[in-house]
């Protein structure tokens, strides 16, 4: 009995120490290891600040005379097999674009309607008596947006002759001038996975 | 004698789903859905128990859906979803291999319920429905590429599936014994008629999500990607004049028109049921010894009307859901067959040995084997016969009325002024409707 017990335990290791974990596809740094073969924080970390600083050294920001531009947030397309809040990808670049002083975003008005309600709700107070009318937002005084930011994230999953699995995200961004409908600026992070291909990668 | 003792203490460990099997529960269930109560206590109670909880969050996913209950359904397939990664492919070798022990020595009955690729690919199509009546195109769109990927990526896993199994039962002393040419052909042979002019879809491929996923990209008005999933449907079935009208539109989609897609989810898909068959075992000289051995049959599930009308116009098969259940039966059954062999074996085995022993040991050996005698005929039995499909233009009237396939108007839906709509219809039974309608 004792030799089966052994033997099981020497055959539970040998299959646990061959199992094929998540790891990064060209990276230099080989210490730095996926937690899953979904996209997790690092990853969207990761492809926001390449953006963020592929945009900022674009010139795409720089408004000929000086001032800031208005950004409006488009819509952001979650092409994957993962559940994933593309305001986790967005929000960094939203900040950092704040930050360097060259756009200011709007939340009035957005892909999926205003995101702070509260700009046309102070409105509806005009007239109301109860309110002192000198202090309520005047008319005409909304940024109308000059660019929006969109994008897509895609994901493309095979497997490797090895029988592993590859999973690459491309997380996609473009900035439009509203005006002229031309793409100022446009920038693509891809992170490639690589890992076990006994499950789904979500 | 080690083997009867193993069999007996495991067969106590085990409750009695061995011996009384499923078939009840399951026809409890499937009453329960087709007269549309909406109570979800029996499948409550099965996962409060953990009794199968992979295989009642399948059933319940339906069962809410039916019900109107989206998120309801949703929750329940999202628990399935969860044991098919954790409990079914992520499954530890261990585990494994005291599956198959018990399977062998008491039956597969008492292990937990693993599903099938069918319904995994399901229940992420189900999930995406789902996802498209409550409005939320975001998670449904995820929901079919989950689908479209559980497709791409079948093939592999059941070969490794198969593989892996493969392995394990050639290291069985007695998988010689089951490998007998005469002994498998006498269950081949009974089986012949089931498999008769079969023709499978190909590997795992279910029709129905390929172009169900077509059709949500169309109308999340993603174009290209609705182009290149539905030219893939269309090259599956190319005399198809639905799939076929349906991928033109998407390479020359018209924003300006509006249309309606009835899609109908027709009757109940095939069941599986116990089967009893005698078969012809040498196991101790050339002597052929007989034994009866209960293994799983397709049984032909049931249409309901046999399509749908609106404008004359009748529904087209998309899928043929039995096609793609009986493929996938058709790949699993000689490791359906290897182990219900070995199990019979070592059942036999331990009778000859506790005939020799006492005439009571003889006589509880052949009640245990009588008692444990039991197929495996768990599935999410509550999938459909087929999936059908017809695409209309609204012209003048916002009314769309179906007719069944006598002629009777069976539905009048009144579509949004300005809007394209998605009807979806299920029917168990003549008379049994639900109808989903999605307007966008």
């Amino acid at each position: 009995m004792k030799k089966i017990l052994v033997s099981f335990v020497l055959l539970s290791l040998l299959i646990v120490g061959c199992s094929k974990e998540p790891r990064y596809v060209g990276e230099k740094n080989l210490d730095d290891v996926p937690v899953t073969m979904g996209i997790d924080r690092k990853d969207f970390e990761r492809a926001a600040n390449e953006a963020i600083d592929d945009l900022l050294k674009s010139g795409a920001l720089d408004r000929k005379g000086g001032g800031r531009y208005v950004v409006a947030i488009g819509k952001v397309v979650n092409d994957t097999t993962q559940r994933i809040d593309t305001d986790m990808l967005i929000k960094k670049i939203r900040i950092a674009m704040l930050k360097s002083g060259k756009a200011v975003i709007t939340t009035a008005v957005g892909a999926n309607g205003a995101e702070e309600k509260m700009t046309e709700e102070v409105r509806k107070l005009r007239d109301n008596d109860e309110f002192k009318q000198n202090t309520i937002a005047k008319k005409g005084t909304i940024y109308a947006p000059d660019l929006a930011l969109s994008g897509k994230i895609i994901q493309r999953t095979v497997k490797t002759y090895d029988d592993e699995q590859l999973v690459e995200y491309y997380f996609q961004l473009t900035l439009t001038h509203l005006e002229s409908g031309l793409a100022f600026w446009e920038g693509e992070t891809v992170i490639g996975k690589l890992g076990s291909n006994d499950s789904v990668t979500w | 004698m080690k083997t009867v003792f193993l069999s007996f203490i495991l067969f106590i460990f085990t409750g009695c789903s061995a011996i009384v099997g499923y078939e009840e529960a399951l026809s409890k269930f499937n009453a329960q859905v087709m007269s549309a109560t909406c109570r979800y206590d029996f499948v409550e109670e099965k996962i409060e128990d953990k009794d199968d909880v992979l295989l009642w969050s399948e059933q319940g996913g339906v069962l809410a859906r039916d019900c109107y209950d989206y998120n309801r359904s949703n929750f329940y397939f999202d628990i399935a979803e969860k044991l098919y990664k954790s409990d079914v492919d992520l499954q530890s070798s261990a585990s494994k291999f005291k599956d198959e022990s018990s399977t062998i020595l008491i039956n597969s009955n008492v292990n937990e319920y693993q599903g099938s690729i069918y319904e995994k690919i399901m229940l992420n199509t189900y999930k995406g429905l789902n996802y498209i009546s409550l409005k939320d195109f975001a998670n449904a769109r995820v929901e079919f590429n989950r689908a479209l990927d559980r497709q791409r990526r079948a093939k592999d896993y059941f070969k490794k599936e198969i593989k892996e199994a493969k392995k394990r039962t050639k290291k069985d002393k007695n998988f010689k014994i089951v490998q007998n040419p005469y002994t498998q052909k006498a269950i081949y042979d009974r089986y012949e008629w089931l498999f008769e002019g079969f023709e499978s879809y190909g590997d795992f491929v279910n029709p129905f999500a390929t172009y169900m996923s077509g059709i949500f990209f169309l109308i999340d008005k993603d174009y290209k990607k609705a182009r290149e999933i539905l030219k893939f449907s269309y090259a599956m079935d190319k005399n198809n004049p639905q799939i076929r009208s349906d991928f033109e539109l998407s390479e020359n989609f018209d924003a300006s028109k509006r249309y309606v897609w009835i899609i109908y989810e027709n009757g109940l898909g095939m069941q599986k049921r116990e089967w009893n068959l005698s078969v012809p075992l040498f196991l101790f000289t050339n002597k052929v010894y007989y034994a009866g051995i209960a293994l799983p049959v397709l049984k032909e599930g049931r249409s309901s009307y046999e399509y749908l009308k609106v404008n004359g116009k009748k529904t087209q098969l998309i899928a043929d859901m039995d096609r793609v259940i009986k493929a996938e039966f058709k790949k699993r059954l000689p490791m359906i067959v290897t182990k219900a062999l070995l199990n019979t074996v070592v059942k036999t085995y331990a009778q000859y040995e506790l005939n020799k022993s006492s005439d009571l040991g003889g006589f509880l050996g052949m009640l245990y084997g009588a008692m444990t005698n039991k197929a495996d005929i768990r599935s999410w039995s509550v999938l459909p016969k087929n999936f059908q499909s017809l695409r209309v233009e609204i012209k003048d009237k916002n009314i769309v009325n179906i007719e069944d396939d006598r002629g009777n108007l069976i539905l009048m839906q009144s579509i949004k002024e300005g809007k394209s709509a998605i009807i979806y219809v299920r029917s168990y039974d003549r008379r049994d409707v639900r109808v989903h309608k999605i307007e966008f």
